[in-house]
C-alpha cells in the first residue's frame, strides 16, 4: 500500500502522537508549557490577524441581521415623533381653547345665560367695511337670528343671519351697530355705536348732565325677551369722555373687552336670564364704582379702581357676587 | 516541488485556520463549530493521497492542539486527523469520484472523528465530554461539513492539479 519511506514516517508520527498525548496527560509543566506557549503566540498572531480580516464580514451579519428591526424601529419611531409632536402642538392649542371655554363658562354661569359655545370659522373681509364673523353653528343648534354673541371677555356681537349649520355674526364695533349700554354701578343708560375701529366704540349718553368716570365699565341695557341684547352682558371701559356735563350729548369713547381681532372661542346666548343679573358678570367688585347720580363729581376712593379691578377680569376665579348667586 | 507542496500545504492550513477560528467560530452558529480543518485535512487526502493526508493531519492536528483556545491532550486531534485522512484516501477509487460522493464521505467522516473524539477524550478522563449533547454535535457537524465540503475539496483539488501536478492523486 504505502511506499517503504512513507509507511515510516506515518509510524513515527503516530507514535509521536501518542508520545504527545501521554506526556500532556501526566500534568504539570512538562516538555509542553514552553512549546505551546511559542506555538499558542505565533498562531494567537494569526487569529489576531484572521479577527482584523473578518470582523467587517461579521460586522455585516450583525448589519444584515438587524437591518430588519432597525428599520421597523426607525419607522417606529417616526411615527410616534410625529404623534407626540402633534400632541404637543395640539395641546398648545387646546389649553387655549379650554381657557377661552373656561371664561365662557364663567361668564355664562355669572350672569346665568344658557350659552351655546362655537368656533369662529371665518371672518368677513374687511374691504366691504363690515364687521362680521362666521361661527360653525347654525339652526340645527338652536340657533335664532338676533342672538346676542359674547367670548370670555364680554360682548362680540349678535347673529345677523343663520343657515343650517353656519351663522353669521356681526360685531359690536360694526358702523352699523347700535347697543343699549348702561353704565356699570348706575342706572344711566347711553346708546353704544360702533365706528369700525376695533378699539374704540361711541357711547352717547341719553342723561347729559351724568357723570362718567374714565375706566367705569358698560354693561348691556337688554332688549326685549334678550333679543337682539341679553342684559347684563360686558361690554367695554370708558377710555375717554368728550363734552362737558350739561351739554346736548355727551359723548365717551369705549373701548370693547372683547379683541375682534382675535376671536376664537365664542358662545351665542340662546336663552337670557329670567332677571337681569345688572353688573354681576363684571368680576370687579362693582360697590368700589362710585355710583354718581348728581352733576357734581364725586371723587373715587382709591384713585382709578375700576381700571384696576377690570384689569383682572381674566383672574380665573372670580369672587362671585351675592346678586349672581 | 517538495517545497512547493510544503508552501501549498502551509496555505491551504493557514486559510482554514483562520477562517474556522476567526469567522465560523465567531458567526454563533448552534451546534459544534464547522470543523473546516479537518475538511481540509479531509480535501488534501483526497487530493494527495493517504499518506500525505496524514502527514498533513498529523501536522494540523498538532497544531490545533497547541493552539489558544484549545485546552485538548495534545496528540489527540493529531491522531484523529490521521485516521480520518488515511480512511479518507483509501475510501474511494479517484476515479469514481463524484461531488455527492465527496459530500457524504466528508460529512461522515466528520461526524464519526466528533464521536471518536469523545469516545477519546472520556477514555482519556476528561472531563469536558458531555454525552447528552453528542448527537447533535454530531449531526449538526455532519451538516456544516456537508455544506463545506464543496467548497473545500473541490478548490483543494483544483489547486493540488494546478501547482503540483506531479504528486496529485
Amino acid at each position: 500500500m504505502f511506499q517503504r519511506r512513507a509507511r515510516v514516517v506515518i509510524a513515527v508520527l503516530i507514535v509521536v502522537s501518542l508520545t504527545f498525548a501521554i506526556l500532556d496527560l501526566r500534568g504539570g509543566k512538562g516538555p509542553f508549557a514552553t512549546f505551546r506557549s511559542v506555538v499558542g503566540t505565533a498562531l494567537g498572531g494569526v487569529e489576531r490577524a484572521g479577527a482584523t480580516i473578518f470582523s467587517p464580514i461579521l460586522a455585516i451579519g450583525d448589519w444584515w441581521g438587524t437591518w430588519g428591526d432597525q428599520r421597523d424601529q426607525i419607522n417606529t419611531l417616526q411615527a410616534e415623533n410625529q404623534a407626540l409632536s402633534d400632541l404637543v402642538r395640539r395641546s398648545a392649542q387646546d389649553r387655549a381653547r379650554a381657557d377661552a371655554l373656561d371664561g365662557l363658562l364663567r361668564v355664562a354661569g355669572a350672569g346665568r345665560y344658557r350659552i351655546t359655545p362655537a368656533e369662529v370659522i371665518a371672518v368677513g373681509p374687511e374691504q366691504e367695511f363690515s364687521w362680521t364673523i362666521t361661527i360653525d353653528i347654525g339652526t340645527q343648534d338652536g340657533i335664532e337670528r338676533d342672538m346676542s354673541v359674547i367670548n370670555a371677555d364680554g360682548l362680540v356681537g349678535r347673529v345677523s343671519a343663520v343657515h343650517r349649520t353656519t351663522s353669521t355674526v356681526v360685531l359690536i364695533v360694526d358702523p352699523s351697530m347700535s347697543v343699549g349700554a348702561r353704565i356699570a354701578g348706575s342706572d344711566e343708560v347711553g346708546i353704544l355705536s360702533g365706528t369700525g375701529d376695533q378699539n374704540s366704540l361711541e357711547f352717547q349718553m341719553l342723561n347729559p348732565l351724568a357723570n362718567v368716570d374714565i375706566g367705569t365699565a358698560l354693561v348691556t341695557f337688554g332688549s326685549k325677551n334678550g333679543k337682539p341684547y341679553a342684559p347684563g352682558i360686558p361690554i367695554g371701559e370708558v377710555t375717554e369722555v368728550r363734552g362737558t356735563a350739561g351739554q346736548l350729548t355727551r359723548v365717551a369713547a369705549i373701548k370693547p373687552f372683547a379683541r375682534m381681532s382675535a376671536l376664537s372661542i365664542v358662545g351665542v346666548v340662546v336663552r337670557p336670564p329670567r332677571t337681569d343679573p345688572r353688573d354681576s358678570v363684571l368680576p370687579a367688585q362693582p360697590q368700589e364704582i362710585t355710583p354718581s347720580l348728581s352733576a357734581t363729581p364725586v371723587p373715587s376712593t382709591t384713585g382709578n379702581p375700576s381700571a384696576t379691578s377690570l384689569g383682572s377680569w381674566s383672574n380665573p376665579l372670580p369672587k362671585p357676587s351675592p346678586k349672581a348667586s | 516541488m517538495w517545497l512547493r507542496q510544503v508552501f501549498v500545504l502551509v496555505v491551504i492550513f493557514l486559510i482554514s485556520f483562520l477562517t474556522q477560528n476567526s469567522f465560523l467560530g465567531r458567526l454563533g452558529l448552534p451546534g459544534s463549530t464547522p470543523d473546516l480543518i479537518l475538511v481540509s485535512v479531509i480535501a488534501v487526502a483526497l487530493a494527495y493521497g493517504s499518506a500525505m493526508g496524514m502527514i498533513y493531519g498529523f501536522a494540523a492536528g498538532i497544531l490545533v492542539d497547541l493552539a489558544p483556545s484549545t485546552e485538548g491532550v495534545i496528540g489527540v486531534n493529531a491522531l484523529l486527523f490521521m485516521a480520518a485522512a488515511f480512511f479518507v484516501g483509501r475510501a474511494l477509487d479517484p476515479r469514481d469520484r463524484t461531488v455527492p460522493l465527496l459530500i457524504g464521505l466528508t460529512s461522515g467522516t466528520v461526524g464519526a472523528v466528533i464521536l471518536a473524539r469523545g469516545v477519546i477524550d472520556s477514555v482519556l478522563g476528561q472531563p469536558t465530554v458531555v454525552w447528552a449533547n453528542m448527537a447533535g454535535l454530531i449531526l449538526s457537524g455532519a451538516i456544516y461539513a456537508a455544506f463545506l465540503a464543496p467548497l473545500v475539496v473541490v478548490p483543494v483539488g483544483w489547486v493540488v492539479q494546478k501547482f503540483t501536478p506531479e504528486v496529485a492523486v
